[in-house]
């Protein structure tokens, strides 16, 4: 038992700690950003929680909104879960450490597997929690509520993890079959995210009955009795949690019996993650321990421009390295789905607006106020799918000293990397923003749009890189580290992603003061705004530019 | 051929002197080694002659170039064998030589001519189309040397090349070593190993804490030494500082 605590705190003490030689002003801006994170996820939930929770409780549907707080909790732990599990018990890098330990094989995996479970249970316990006892307050519950909620939620990560296992698995398996296991991967993390963000769209649609601007209260109850079929368990906990009587059995008889069956089905459920665990860290061990005997097929030299060589190497490595490609290539995706999604949520909640109640030109002015949203949130998106550009620099870690002795100058090395990064980005970045466009249709906020989104794209490759370039993360040994905890990129990502935000603040405090105001007006301050920031984000990129030999050469590996 | 003049650097805001005005004078056609305990400079050094790390103090020059003002012009005039060469593990041996020709604008025939001859001298062809991560690190430390030789540069410089390798691999490094010589280019390399550098070496320099402490032809700092070992000799002028 002692060598499992060992083990259990060592792995906590290697993924959570700070680096050694972390400032501490480094420590203080993780932990602000954050804790700023977590403070805006848990203020959306208990925005929504104030909205819902007394209308729900009148109508006696606390138990789906209990069931709600659970399938949120449960998406999250499935989405980060697949993630943790494969980076821990297949992909793991210390497999061969362990097993020169004097320890149990069964105890290294225990470790592992509670490794993970703990953590999820940690997230679980984060977001949920504050929200059930905020529900439970609105919603007068009664004393056992809060202490059922206490308890059962350190059951709550078994089903999502062990159905995340369940998709893993064989996607694994697969993979380890196939030369290119990356793409494999890279395609199951697409689907995974896509999945995830269309099931929330379409959940959030759903709420909102096809299109008011109010959560619609039936509309959610019928959401919820859909998930309460899909996550039997979680019904049952949400029934026990609220004092409904079922079974035809008296109220304190269903909450036990609802308890009973809640952690019959997650023991059940742990025990199927205990048994896909084990398998995936045997083909982890395995595939370590496998050497390569099979015969390479012959390849051939192909000639290339020098820069295109770089090219080339840039999207081999990014793609070749496993820990890595995932938030490389995945992201850019992501402004394109959710243009989708934001456009059919606010096509619909336009559709229900009654014209008929609107000044002379305020359809004109909502029909503008729905498209500038979700243009500037595609354009926020927009600077996390620069992502791999943004840690260009950090993801070559000490390998920056070979690239250092080639006889290429700095300024040939970027324009490699942002030629790269912007051949897969630009594309993205137009089709994110002809979405939206064809539905909200204005021809000069089409151009508007189409051309800002392009040059910002532009910027956000370069500045990322160039951002990077100024202090880099080289000293990792996974190259996960080179993007993990990097709060120089993520400062420099937060910057990029400035100019969607200011302008959703610029069209919803336009909206909100109620000061009459014309269609032009509102199209010319929405696109200045967004112009100057541009040309500020312009010249920061050329002074960065400007700046690159003297940081190249300051780089010391 | 490489010329290093008062080069001086230091790490922790000046505190540790890791090379303290250093001067080293290489000619064409001859095997160079660099002898020093752990710690005396000479890897800071190397990686200071190959642009790895910024000249602060002095100057640096390869065939007439500064490494600091001309830094791509330099840099295409030698090749570089790292001591634990991190080469981009991600491609394959074939990949990373194709890499290195484009790079330095050899044409495919040349690469083929190069590699093949490189490969067969290593024993590494059925190895060179697999991925550089799967390779032992011998097997590294020959595709790293093959993508230095690729452009058949003037100056060879290595930094502990014989960590690794094999005995049959070790023998064809001096070899090939020796033929580069026998071709009027350089050879620079590190070495703690001293009987390597007594038998290959045209010259020797010895440096202890950052500075130069002996410099010379192998043969003559030996016999007017009455006759000493280098191991000896070493001892003597830079030992005891481990």
């Amino acid at each position: 038992m002692s060598k499992l605590r060992y083990l259990l705190v060592a792995m906590f003490r290697n993924k959570f700690r700070f680096n050694g030689g972390t400032s501490k002003g480094k420590k203080i801006a993780t932990l602000i950003l954050f804790g700023f994170s977590y403070a805006i996820v848990l203020a959306i939930l208990m925005l929504l929680t104030w909205q819902v929770a007394p209308a729900l409780a009148a109508q006696g549907m606390s138990s789906l909104f209990y069931l709600f707080m659970l399938t949120s909790g449960a998406g999250i732990v499935l989405v980060f879960g697949i993630i943790y599990l494969v980076s821990t018990l297949y992909l793991a890098k210390d497999t061969d450490f362990y097993s020169t330990l004097p320890v149990k094989n069964t105890t290294v995996f225990a470790a592992k597997v509670l490794f993970v479970y703990l953590t999820e249970t940690v997230l679980v316990y984060a977001v949920i929690l504050p929200v059930m006892i905020q529900f439970g307050i609105l919603a007068e519950m009664w004393f056992g509520y809060y202490i059922i909620s206490i308890l059962m939620l350190a059951v709550v990560p078994a089903l999502p993890l062990s159905l995340a296992a369940i998709f893993a698995v064989p996607v694994m398996y697969l993979a380890s079959k196939l030369k290119n296991r990356n793409i494999v991967a890279i395609i199951f993390y697409c689907v995974l995210f896509g999945g995830f963000f269309a099931s929330y769209f379409a959940m959030f649609i759903g709420l909102n009955g096809g299109g008011s601007t109010d959560i619609d209260v039936n509309a959610m109850a019928k959401v919820l009795e859909v998930l309460s079929y899909i996550f039997y368990p979680f019904t049952a906990l949400a029934v026990a949690a609220v004092k409904l009587p079922s079974y035809g059995l008296s109220t304190a008889a269903s909450v036990v019996v609802n308890l009973v069956i809640f952690v019959g089905i997650s023991a059940a459920l742990f025990s199927v993650l205990l048994l896909l665990g084990k398998f995936m860290y045997a083909q982890s061990a395995k595939a370590n321990n496998q050497t390569d005997n099979s015969k390479a097929k012959k390849g051939e030299f192909k000639a290339s421009s020098a820069i295109k060589a770089l090219i080339k190497r840039e999207y081999t490595v990014a793609m070749r390295t496993t820990s890595t490609a995932f938030q490389c290539y995945v992201v850019i995706i992501l402004p394109v789905i959710l243009a989708v999604g934001m456009t059919v949520m606010m096509q619909t909640m336009l559709n229900r607006i009654p014209t008929g109640e609107l000044p002379p030109d305020g359809a004109a002015i909502m029909k503008v106020f729905f498209a500038v949203l979700v243009l500037s949130t595609v354009l926020t998106v927009l600077a996390s799918s620069a992502n791999a550009a943004a840690t260009t620099f950090s993801r070559e870690g000490k390998g920056m000293a070979s690239l250092k002795t080639l006889p290429l100058g700095i300024k040939t090395v970027l324009k490699s990397k942002i030629a790269a990064w912007c051949l897969l980005t630009l594309p993205v970045a137009v089709i994110a923003m002809v979405i939206p466009n064809i539905v909200f249709w204005d021809a000069l906020q089409f151009v508007l749009s189409t051309v800002a989104a392009v040059c910002y794209m532009f910027c956000f490759v370069a500045f990322g890189a160039l951002w990077d370039l100024g202090s880099p993360k080289l000293n990792w040994t996974d190259p996960k580290d080179a993007i993990k905890h990097n709060t120089h990129v993520m400062a420099g990502q937060f910057i990029c992603m400035a100019p969607g935000f200011v302008g959703m603040l610029t069209i919803i405090i336009m909206m909100s003061v109620n000061v009459a105001f014309s269609l032009t007006t509102l199209m010319a301050v929405v696109w200045s705004i967004t112009y100057i920031l541009l040309a500020a984000f312009v010249v920061a990129t050329v002074l960065l530019y400007r700046r690159a030999e003297k940081n190249y050469n300051r780089i010391e590996i | 051929m490489l010329e290093i003049s008062h080069v001086s650097m230091s790490y922790a805001n000046g505190k540790v002197k890791a090379v303290d005005d250093l001067s080293l004078s290489l000619r064409p056609g001859e095997i160079f080694g660099f002898l020093g305990a752990n710690g005396a400079g000479k890897t800071t050094t190397i990686k200071m002659a190959t642009g790895i790390l910024p000249v602060k103090s002095g100057s640096i020059k390869i065939c007439g170039h500064d490494i600091a003002s001309d830094s791509i012009e330099a840099k295409r005039s030698f090749g570089f064998v790292p001591d634990s060469p991190i080469i981009f593990e991600k491609f394959t041996g074939r990949e990373y030589i194709d890499f290195m020709g484009d790079i330095y604008g050899v044409d495919v025939a040349e690469r083929e001519r190069v590699s093949t001859e490189l490969l067969k001298h290593f024993s590494l062809t059925d190895a060179f189309d697999k991925r550089i991560s799967g390779y032992s690190h011998g097997m590294k430390q020959k595709i790293a040397i093959i993508g230095a030789l690729i452009h058949s540069p003037a100056l060879w410089v290595l930094d502990e090349p014989m960590m690794g390798l094999d005995p049959p691999s070790a023998f064809a490094l001096k070899e090939l070593m020796k033929a580069h010589r026998d071709a009027g280019k350089t050879v620079f390399f590190s070495t703690h190993v001293l009987e390597v550098a007594e038998k290959l070496c045209d010259r020797v320099a010895i440096i202890d804490k950052g500075k130069l402490v002996l410099c010379g032809d192998t043969e003559e700092i030996v016999s007017a030494k009455g006759d000493k070992s280098l191991e000896e000799l070493f001892l003597s002028v830079a030992g005891g500082n481990e």
